[in-house]
């Protein structure tokens, strides 16, 4: 073929149509996979969640209140997930209102390949009472995956003498997998003064202020006050 | 004729794709620090391989010469994604070990090769049973390096507790990436001899005659 048929529109699509062709077939046959494995593989996401939770937590009813969220700071957006309140349900009185045992955070920092999972719990005032790395991901075995290790999630939990500082010492970093390690700490550490400020401020559905009851009863009274002084003024 | 027993020895020994023609070098150097990895990968290799080579043989004819590479890689990367889901969706814990070299499969020099070489070439079923016993070949390799591995670098094999209990001592080299190379070059230059002896009792019988 000579060389001035082969910049032709025609010939160019001739060449190309079998391309496309092939890439709409391949695509279908992915699409059909997905649709098959997508609901089994969020599924079984969530029941790890799930369970990671329940074991943090040591309550087999523990579970996340779906209706409760909190807006995760733009600064913090990279490594904090999200921020979840955590309940327990009553399984044979179900009208009962579930009762707040905590929050948890879904963390994802960077680790030395790649994106490391964990879990953070934290009890109703904010302090932390258990961590669970989900996924080490890409990390080099036997050295970044050893913050997987109970030894050294342990260290994370803080007890009315121990506390976790703002910023990472070297407690919290294992030698030898410092570019693992610290971001894991870090991420913990952000999360804790993240939900202390939350709590603090008594942030519930996307960063509405929640009234408190003594806010609520003062603002009742001097509704009452103004109506009587009204009263009192007609008379 | 499709010769069964000629292609099973190719792509076990005679071509194998690990230990003779060097194919896919960098999942057989990362992944194979435990057995089942191995095993995990190689059976992995063998989907893609029958599927791709199924898939670009049936449509051999249709595919021009000039877009063949950009068709081939467009049909083993969704093949390999296909095959990645169902790993994810129900194998996990493969998923877990194998990690970033699932979808690393796609730029396996393996699967590339054997559809330029033999898939593009020849018929479905032909081409069906040279990706499987390329895939058995390299699951065979693979295995054989990572038992190695982990019986010297860990004191097990397929996580099994083998020397440890008598007191030994783990060489964590094995396990580590220098190891890799180390191994695999022993394993090769160890096939390579026998073959090179294999060929030279042939020729001798062949000149005797």
């Amino acid at each position: 073929m000579s060389k001035n048929n082969q910049s032709t529109p025609v010939y160019i699509i001739k060449i190309m149509y079998p391309l496309v062709v092939i890439c709409a077939i391949i695509a279908l046959l992915v699409a059909a996979v997905n649709s098959v494995t997508a609901p089994v593989i969020e599924g079984r996401a969530e029941a790890e969640r799930n369970a990671a939770i329940q074991a943090l937590f040591a309550n087999e009813n523990a579970a996340i209140d779906g209706e409760t969220t909190f807006e995760v700071p733009a600064e913090h957006a990279k490594v904090i997930d999200k921020i979840s309140k955590v309940v327990i349900s009553d399984p044979e009185n179900p009208d009962l209102a579930p009762e707040h045992i905590g929050y948890c955070i879904q963390l994802s920092p960077n680790g030395f390949k790649g994106a490391v999972d964990l879990l953070a719990a934290f009890d109703p005032n904010g302090r932390v009472i258990g961590v669970d790395v989900t996924a080490t991901n890409d990390e080099t075995k036997g050295f970044g995956t050893k913050v997987n290790e109970p030894e050294y999630e342990s260290k994370f939990v803080e007890t009315e003498e121990k506390t976790l500082p703002e910023t990472v010492t070297n407690d919290y970093i294992i030698s030898g997998a410092t570019k693992t390690s610290k971001p894991v700490a870090q991420s913990i550490m952000t999360a804790k003064t993240v939900l202390s400020g939350i709590i603090s401020q008594g942030l519930v559905e996307g960063g509405v202020a929640e009234e408190t009851d003594a806010e609520a009863n003062a603002e009742a009274d001097a509704e009452a006050e103004n109506e009587n002084e009204g009263q009192e003024v007609a008379e | 004729m499709v010769d069964i027993k000629k292609m099973f020895k190719n792509g076990l020994i005679t071509e194998n794709p690990t230990f003779v023609q060097l194919l896919g070098m960098c999942p057989t150097l990362a992944i194979t620090t435990e057995a089942s990895n191995g095993v995990g990968m190689g059976v992995a290799v063998i989907l893609v391989l029958m599927l791709s080579n199924f898939l670009i043989s049936l449509m051999r004819k249709f595919i021009p010469s000039q877009v063949r590479i950009a068709s081939y890689i467009v049909i083993i990367s969704g093949v390999v994604t296909a095959i990645q889901l169902l790993i994810k969706a129900y194998v996990p814990a493969l998923d877990k070990s194998l990690g970033l070299f699932i979808p690393l499969i796609v730029v396996n020099c393996i699967i590339l090769a054997r559809a330029e070489a033999f898939a593009s070439k020849n018929g479905v079923l032909p081409s069906v049973l040279d990706g499987l016993f390329m895939g058995i070949g390299f699951t065979f390799a693979l295995t054989i390096l990572a038992c190695i591995r982990e019986l010297i670098g860990a004191g097990t094999l397929f996580g099994f507790d083998i020397l440890n209990r008598f007191g030994y001592e783990p060489i964590t080299f094995f396990v580590q990436p220098a190891g890799a190379f180390i191994t695999l070059g022993v394993l090769v230059a160890a096939v390579t001899a026998i073959r090179q002896k294999a060929e030279a009792k042939k020729d001798k019988e062949v000149d005797d005659k």
